[in-house]
C-alpha cells in the first residue's frame, strides 16, 4: 500500500443491498490522485455517459484526497461527481464542512453508490464498517431536522450529508446539504440521491491516515497557519467571508440584477452590502474543519415573528437571490433558510425564479399561469414559489426543471433563461469580463463560476477585462490549476489569499504521498482532470455548439454602471473559444485530440483496470 | 495561570484542538486533545468549548487515589506520569471535574488534560480569530 491513501473505496449498491469495500490498481492514485482527477476518470471508467442520470446504473461517487485529514489549510472539501441531471453532462459538486476529515478518518478514501433502493435509505459509515439504515421517519423532512435527528442518533461528532424534499422529489438543482451549514449545491447532487431514494450519509470514524512523512506534514501545515494568521488578506476575509464579493462586482458593473438585465444593484446602497448585514445579522464565524480563513458566516434573524439561524449569506445567495430578485436583507436571509432546509441550489433557483419574474414583469405570465405572484421584491411570492419547486406543485413542476426547460415549455425567449448547457450561470456579468464569458461557456459542468475564476486577474484593468486577447490560454491554464486544487481536494478559495500554489501543494503532496511532483507534473493532473471530464461531455454530445451563453449577453448592453454599454461581440467571443480550444489541443468543436489524449495518457473507458 | 478562550466568537473549524493532539501525542487524534469543541447547531448558534481551567478546587486532584495530579507554583494542575495507572481504566478525575475538562486517554494511559504546554499553548497560535489567551 502506498500513502496518502486508504485505497479503499466502499461500493453500495442500493438495488442489491450489497456493501463492499473495493481497491483500484496502485497506478490509479498516482496518475489521477484523488478529487477530479480521479473522479472524471471513474466516470469514463464506468462508462456513465451511456446511462439515463435517473438510471439505477449511475453511480454517485464521493471523493476526498491524499491531504484530506491532514492540517493541509483548505483541506475540508468533498466531491461528489456523476452524470447530472440538469446537463445531462459531467458533474462535479463539491462541500466542506467535517465531512472530508470523517469519511477519511473512517478509513476510506471515497464511496460509490449505484442502484437504487425501494424505501428510503440511509447510509452510516464508521470506521472501517458501513450500513444501510431506513431512512422511513426521515423521508419527506427538510434538511435541518434531518441532519438533527441523525446526531441524535449518531453522535455530534459525526458528519451528516443529506437532501431535503427537492432532492426527495428530482428537483433538478436539489443540493446535498452537509453539517448544517455546507452545501453541495451545483448540478443537482441532491436530486440523484432522490432518485436512489438515499436520505443521507452519516460518517464517523478515527482511523488515523497513513502518510508518508506525517509529522513533516502536520508540522508544515500548522507554520503555515501561525504565519499567516496576521495577513491582511486572511483578516480581511475572515471578517467579511464572501459577502465583499458585492463590493467588487457592483464596482465593476457586473452585479445581477433583474436577470441580468442591469449590472448595478439599487439594493446595494440599502441593504445588500456586507455592513448592514454583518451589523444587523451575522452573530459568528462558521469554519470548515480545519480550516484556518473561517469564511462561513452564522446570522440570525426575524422573519414573521420567528427567529431564524441560517449560515450564509454567501455572495452568490447575495447575488441571485438578493440583488437579481430585489428582495430585502430580511428576505434574503429568509429565502437562504428556506432553499438550504428544502435543499435547493440558490443560485439555479435565483436565477430560475429570475427567469420566470422577468416573464411576470413583461405581462408575459399572469398570476392564473403561475398560481403566484412573482414581482420584482417580493420576498413572499419568491418564497412561495421555491416550496412549490420542492414539492412539484403546480407551475413548481416546471420550475423545478431549471430555466432552459422552464422557458422552453411556457414559450419565452429562450435567451430569458440565463444558463449553459442547462446550468444556470453565477453572479458575474459576463459582458463586463471576457474571462467569464469564456469561463462559463466552457465549464465542465454548465455555468459554474469556480473553474477559473479569470476575475482575479481582470479586476484592475478595464481594458482588459473587456479585451479577448490572451483569454483562451489564460482560462486554460487557470482552469488547469484549479483542477489540480480540486484533486487534492483543496479549497480554492485558499490559493488567492495564503502563499499556497501549485508548488507549495505539489511539496504537501510529496510529504503525504512520498512522491516527486514537480511543478509541470501537478498542472498535467489538472489538465487531466479537464480532458477527462470535457471526453466525458462529448461521449454525451457536448459540443463547440454547447460553449455558448445567452444572447442576451451578445444583444442587449448593460445599460450603466462601469460596464455601460459593454456587450459580447459574437465574432470576437467565437474566436476566444478557438483560442481557447487551440491552448487546450483540442479541435475546433471543442474535441480533445488523439495527440492530446494520448501525450496526457488517457484511454477510453476502462473496465478491466478499474478494480485490482 | 489558566487557558482563557472567548467561546463566543469561535467558528468551530478544531483547529484548537488538532494543534493540542500533535503537540501532545504528533497525531491529529481528537480523542489526544486536550481542548474540544462542541457546536450546538442548528436550534442555537453556540458552541461549548471544554479544557481545564485549572480551577481554585481541584476537584480531580482530590479524586485522584495515587496523588498523581498535582499543583504546581504557577497554578497549572499537572499529571505525574510515573504515579498515575488511569485508576485501572476507571480515570476517577473525569468524573469529578465540574467542567468536563479532563478526558480519557484512547490507550489507558494517563487522562487527557491541558497542561498550557508550560505557560505556551499551541492552540492560541493557531485559532484564526486569535480567541485563546493564557491568564
Amino acid at each position: 500500500m502506498g500513502y496518502g491513501y486508504f485505497n479503499r473505496l466502499l461500493r453500495v449498491d442500493l438495488t442489491k443491498k450489497t456493501i463492499e469495500a473495493i481497491r483500484l490498481p496502485e497506478e490509479y492514485w498516482r496518475k489521477y490522485v484523488g478529487g477530479k482527477c480521479l473522479g472524471s476518470r471513474l466516470l469514463l471508467d464506468y462508462e456513465l455517459y451511456k446511462y439515463d442520470p435517473l438510471a439505477e446504473e449511475n453511480y454517485i461517487f464521493m471523493l476526498v484526497g491524499p491531504l484530506t485529514g491532514s492540517v493541509t489549510p483548505g483541506v475540508g472539501k468533498t466531491s461528489f461527481f456523476s452524470r447530472s441531471l440538469l446537463t445531462g453532462g459531467y458533474l462535479d459538486s463539491t462541500c466542506g464542512g467535517r465531512l472530508a476529515h470523517n469519511l477519511k478518518s473512517a478509513g476510506y478514501d471515497g464511496v460509490m453508490i449505484t442502484g437504487q433502493s425501494e424505501v428510503p435509505v440511509y447510509l452510516s459509515i464508521t470506521d472501517h464498517e458501513a450500513r444501510l439504515e431506513s431512512a422511513k421517519d426521515l423521508w419527506g423532512k427538510g434538511c435541518f431536522e434531518t441532519e438533527s435527528i441523525l446526531k441524535s442518533i449518531h453522535g455530534r461528532d459525526a458528519s451528516t450529508a443529506v437532501i431535503g424534499p427537492a432532492g426527495e422529489n428530482l428537483v433538478k438543482y436539489a443540493t446535498v446539504h452537509a453539517d448544517f451549514y455546507h452545501q453541495a449545491g451545483r448540478g443537482g447532487v441532491g436530486a440523484l440521491f432522490g432518485a436512489k431514494k438515499l436520505k443521507g450519509i452519516v460518517v464517523s470514524g478515527g482511523i488515523p491516515v497513513p502518510y508518508y512523512r506525517p509529522r513533516e506534514l502536520f508540522a508544515e501545515g500548522f507554520r503555515l497557519i501561525r504565519e499567516s494568521r496576521p495577513d491582511q488578506k486572511v483578516r480581511f476575509r475572515i471578517r467579511y467571508g464572501t459577502m465583499s464579493t458585492l463590493d467588487l462586482t457592483q464596482k465593476l458593473g457586473i452585479a445581477v440584477v433583474r436577470n441580468f438585465t442591469d449590472g448595478v444593484s439599487d439594493r446595494y446602497d440599502l441593504d445588500l452590502n456586507r455592513d448592514y448585514l454583518k451589523e444587523h445579522f451575522v452573530v459568528r464565524d462558521l469554519g470548515c474543519f480545519a480550516c484556518p480563513v473561517p469564511c462561513g458566516k452564522g446570522s440570525e434573524f426575524e422573519y414573521q415573528g420567528t427567529t431564524y439561524r441560517v449560515g450564509g449569506p454567501e455572495y452568490e445567495t447575495m447575488s441571485l437571490i438578493g440583488t437579481n430578485l430585489e428582495v430585502k436583507a430580511e428576505e434574503l436571509l429568509y429565502l437562504n433558510w428556506l432553499c438550504d432546509d428544502l435543499g435547493i441550489d440558490t443560485i439555479s433557483g435565483g436565477v430560475t425564479l429570475g427567469c420566470a419574474a422577468e416573464a411576470y414583469a413583461r405581462g408575459l405570465l399572469d398570476d392564473q399561469d403561475l398560481g403566484l405572484s412573482l414581482k420584482w421584491g417580493d420576498g413572499a411570492g419568491f418564497a412561495k414559489a421555491f416550496r412549490a419547486i420542492a414539492y412539484r406543485q403546480g407551475v413548481g413542476a416546471l420550475l423545478a426543471e431549471g430555466s432552459r426547460r422552464f422557458a422552453q415549455e411556457i414559450g419565452l425567449d429562450r435567451d430569458t433563461a440565463i444558463q449553459v448547457k442547462g446550468m444556470e450561470i453565477a453572479g458575474y456579468d459576463p459582458r463586463g469580463t471576457t474571462g467569464y464569458a469564456l469561463e462559463f461557456a466552457v465549464a465542465d459542468r454548465g455555468g459554474c463560476h469556480r473553474r477559473a475564476r479569470p476575475i482575479y486577474k481582470e479586476q484592475d484593468d478595464d481594458a482588459y477585462r473587456f479585451s479577448y486577447e490572451g483569454k483562451g490560454k489564460m482560462v486554460k491554464e487557470l482552469e488547469d490549476q484549479r483542477a489540480f486544487y480540486h484533486s487534492l481536494i483543496i479549497c480554492d478559495f485558499i490559493p488567492s489569499i495564503y502563499p499556497l500554489k501549485v508548488k507549495e501543494y505539489a511539496g504537501l503532496l510529496s510529504l503525504a504521498t512520498g512522491w516527486e511532483i514537480s511543478f509541470d507534473k501537478a498542472v498535467q493532473i489538472g489538465e487531466r482532470a479537464m480532458n477527462q471530464s470535457r471526453l466525458f461531455n462529448v461521449y454525451c454530445g457536448i459540443r463547440r455548439k454547447d460553449d455558448i451563453l445567452p444572447g442576451r449577453f451578445f444583444n442587449q448592453p448593460l445599460p450603466r454602471g462601469r460596464a455601460q454599454g459593454q456587450v459580447l461581440e459574437p465574432a470576437r467571443f467565437q474566436q476566444m473559444l478557438s483560442d481557447y480550444y487551440a491552448a487546450r489541443g483540442w479541435d475546433e468543436d471543442g474535441v480533445p485530440t488523439a495527440a492530446k489524449l494520448e501525450e496526457l495518457g488517457i484511454g477510453p473507458g476502462n473496465l478491466e483496470a478499474r478494480e485490482a | 495561570m489558566h487557558l482563557r478562550v472567548k467561546v463566543s466568537e469561535c467558528a468551530f473549524c478544531n483547529l484548537c484542538s488538532l494543534a493540542c493532539a500533535f503537540k501532545h501525542s504528533g497525531t491529529l487524534s481528537l480523542a489526544r486533545a486536550a481542548i474540544r469543541v462542541s457546536p450546538e447547531l442548528p436550534d442555537r448558534l453556540k458552541v461549548k468549548v471544554n479544557f481545564c481551567i485549572q480551577c481554585s478546587q481541584g476537584y480531580c486532584i482530590e479524586s485522584c487515589p495515587q496523588k498523581a495530579l498535582r499543583r504546581e507554583e504557577d497554578g497549572r494542575v499537572t499529571v505525574e506520569e510515573l504515579l498515575c495507572d488511569a485508576c485501572q481504566g476507571e480515570y476517577r478525575c473525569v468524573p469529578a471535574c465540574k467542567v468536563n475538562g479532563i478526558f480519557r486517554s484512547p490507550d489507558g494511559a494517563r487522562p487527557v488534560k491541558c497542561d498550557l504546554c508550560g505557560g505556551d499553548p499551541e492552540c492560541a497560535k493557531v485559532c484564526p480569530n486569535e480567541l485563546i489567551s493564557v491568564a
